[in-house]
């Protein structure tokens, strides 16, 4: 057996066993990846992993976002590889939650050390037909809030690094190095005050179609009604544009958990596997 | 003739009281006009400043009406010009209420969005006090059955009191809402911003509903004193700030020092910039890249210092380099820095990036 790291300029040779969706993170900052080979080259197990925390003064950690494995003995080999480059990286735990994630595997995660659990996932799905019938789409944002694709490099790189000075607000650890065609042009929108960008609602969407807010945050005395505005813009424009569409949306911390709470009751996660391991 | 040396002497005093509120008008306003700084500021004050004089030229103008209440020879021409003061004192008020909301958050975005409003209970006063007048001038009186006029002029007298008091009372509301501002923004932002309202609402409050006597009006100076107020804390606002750039001088730094030693948390980062060239070009950069809640400080020995909570290492790196980026642009070498708190006195972390 072999392993082989996965990079951007290879990320297409393994399009077999890791999504589009996953696949597109490989040109981003904190994105590695790391695939198992047998002798006649056949993938035989694949990670794929994002480092968080990096340069903040917690501990850094990992994410896996992706697991493949034909065999359980490939992927001990290959986690051993992970353990090494994640020590190398001061990673200091790692952790998962994946919906995709089969028993078979699940079991294999477990005997490498991961203490395995099922869980319900952080992430909710929300077809946009849905996001029309929200009583806030009564009310029509005004013409200050606008879509980023009229939004110039300079003025998006300023907005951005505003919002950014506030922590733990984007669900993009290297938002401010993203490039602001990363994000769908007409559903992520922004607002102004006084001619300088103070919110954003950043909207990516993934090749399979699936559309995702990476950043919601406003700044200023009338953050509260920026905020609703942009989202009566957003969801007015995935509507047009993408009617079929659905919402992922990721409850990462309490605040975005109690608003999906409220705008959307009793709406739930897929069952899922959760694990974590000390490095 | 004791009777009328008396008159004379209060009528004097009248004028005498509401002369020298003008003179202090006039000169807070002349300095507001020949500040060239903070220009939405200066104007706003200036329209205060107006509208305080209207209130004591009001005084002055009207006294000869309001003599007529002692003799028992009012006309229906004395009530419309209490309500004119009213109407002076509501726009006063409304205006400092515009002015607080903007030393706050120096946004004219803010005012024009959520204070769009704010004119309509004025024009509603304008309407009916026109309307007023026009019911109760010498030619409709002379139109009325006289067996039917002392009750036209009672229903006319208790209609405009009561949209007198309907003026006091949105008055005191703004008053309220002004301590709404200011103590949600404290809230917001720790750092104090030096934005003092009660001092100036007390002198509002009396100047409204304190009157010695019908002779003696006093409503003027209260006001006057009030505009005072706001001139003076306004000053020691602006003197914590560099008047070129906008940004706070060094003055400030005791302020930061003592803010965040009470806070008592380490989350404070400071970026430094110091450009090799024109500081005020520099200033120009920083200022489209100010983030919002952290607070930029020009240092006499050139440098300038971002300071905010405790940031992320990576959102600083960027930063930085887009700025530098950006001053390269204009012509602009910058050298950089950061740092965030870790355990150590506030003011050796601070002199530490100075």
């Amino acid at each position: 057996m072999n392993i082989k790291e996965i990079m951007e300029d290879n990320i297409e040779d393994y399009s077999s066993v890791i999504s589009d969706d996953v696949a597109e993170n490989m040109e981003r900052m904190y994105f590695r990846g790391l695939a198992c080979h047998d002798d006649d080259d056949n993938i035989q197990s694949a990670i794929i992993w994002e480092l968080r925390s990096v340069e903040k003064d917690t501990d850094t950690e990992a994410r896996i976002e992706c697991v493949y494995a034909e065999n359980p003995d490939s992927l001990g080999t290959l986690l051993e590889e992970y353990h090494n480059q994640a020590t190398d990286e001061d990673v200091v735990r790692t952790f998962f939650e994946l919906t995709s994630l089969d028993d078979k595997v699940g079991s294999a995660l477990g005997g490498c050390g991961f203490d395995v659990s099922s869980v319900e996932s952080r992430d909710v799905i929300i077809p946009v037909s849905e996001l029309r019938t929200l009583p806030l789409m009564k009310k029509r944002p005004p013409d200050y809030v606008k879509s980023i694709a009229d939004l110039d490099l300079k003025s998006y790189h300023q907005g951005i690094m505003k919002i950014l000075f506030k922590d733990d607000v984007s669900a993009m650890e290297d938002l401010s190095y993203i490039p602001k065609t990363w994000f769908e042009q007409d559903v992520s929108c922004y607002v102004t005050t006084d001619d300088k960008v103070n919110g954003f609602l950043l909207v990516h969407e993934f090749p399979s179609g699936i559309l995702m807010p990476v950043l919601y945050n406003a700044t200023g005395p009338d953050f509260l009604k920026d905020l609703a505005y942009m989202m009566i813009y957003s969801i007015a424009w995935a509507a047009k544009k993408h009617p079929d569409a659905k919402v992922l949306v990721r409850r990462r911390n309490k605040n975005v958990a109690a608003m999906v709470g409220k705008l959307f009751p009793g709406k739930k996660g897929f069952p899922a596997m959760a694990g974590k391991r000390e490095e | 003739m004791a009777g009328t040396a008396q008159e004379i002497l209060v009528y004097n005093r009248n004028i005498v009281i509401n002369i020298i509120a003008l003179i202090l008008i006039g000169s807070m306003a002349i300095w507001a006009a020949t500040n060239k700084h903070r220009v939405r500021e200066m104007r706003m004050f200036m329209r205060m400043c107006v509208l305080t004089a209207g209130i004591s030229i009001c005084d002055i103008v009207y006294y000869s009406e309001m003599k007529k209440l002692q003799t028992g020879d009012a006309n229906a021409a004395i009530f419309w010009g209490w309500v004119l003061i009213d109407v002076f004192m509501f726009l006063m008020v409304g205006q400092w209420l515009l002015f607080v909301e903007y030393s706050l958050h120096q946004s004219n975005d803010v005012i024009k969005r959520d204070y769009k409003y704010i004119m309509i209970p004025f024009w509603v006063a304008v309407v009916f006090i026109a309307g007023s007048y026009l019911l109760y001038n010498d030619f409709v009186f002379d139109r009325i059955p006289p067996e039917h006029i002392e009750a036209y002029g009672l229903i006319g007298g208790y209609i405009t009191r009561a949209l007198s008091w309907i003026a006091k009372g949105i008055i005191v509301f703004y008053y309220i809402f002004a301590y709404y501002l200011v103590a949600k923004e404290k809230k917001r932002i720790k750092i104090p911003n030096y934005v003092v309202i009660t001092p100036t609402v007390i002198c509002f409050i009396l100047g409204m509903f304190y009157n010695r006597d019908y002779l003696t009006r006093v409503q003027s100076i209260f006001f006057t004193v009030g505009l005072f107020l706001i001139w003076f804390f306004m000053f020691r606002r602006f003197a914590f700030m560099d008047p070129e750039t906008g940004f706070f001088t060094e003055k400030y730094l005791k302020v930061l020092y003592d803010n965040y030693e009470k806070a008592g948390e380490n989350g404070c980062s400071i970026i430094s910039f110091t450009p090799k060239g024109d500081p005020l070009k520099m200033a120009d950069v920083l200022k489209e890249w100010i983030p919002e809640d952290s607070k930029t400080v020009r240092l006499s020995n050139g440098k300038f210092l971002v300071v905010s909570e405790a940031l992320n290492r990576s959102v600083a790196k960027r930063y930085m380099s887009l700025i530098t980026e950006q001053a390269r642009e204009d012509g602009i070498d910058v050298e950089t820095d950061f740092a965030t708190r870790a355990d150590e006195p506030v003011q050796k972390f601070f002199e530490k990036m100075m």
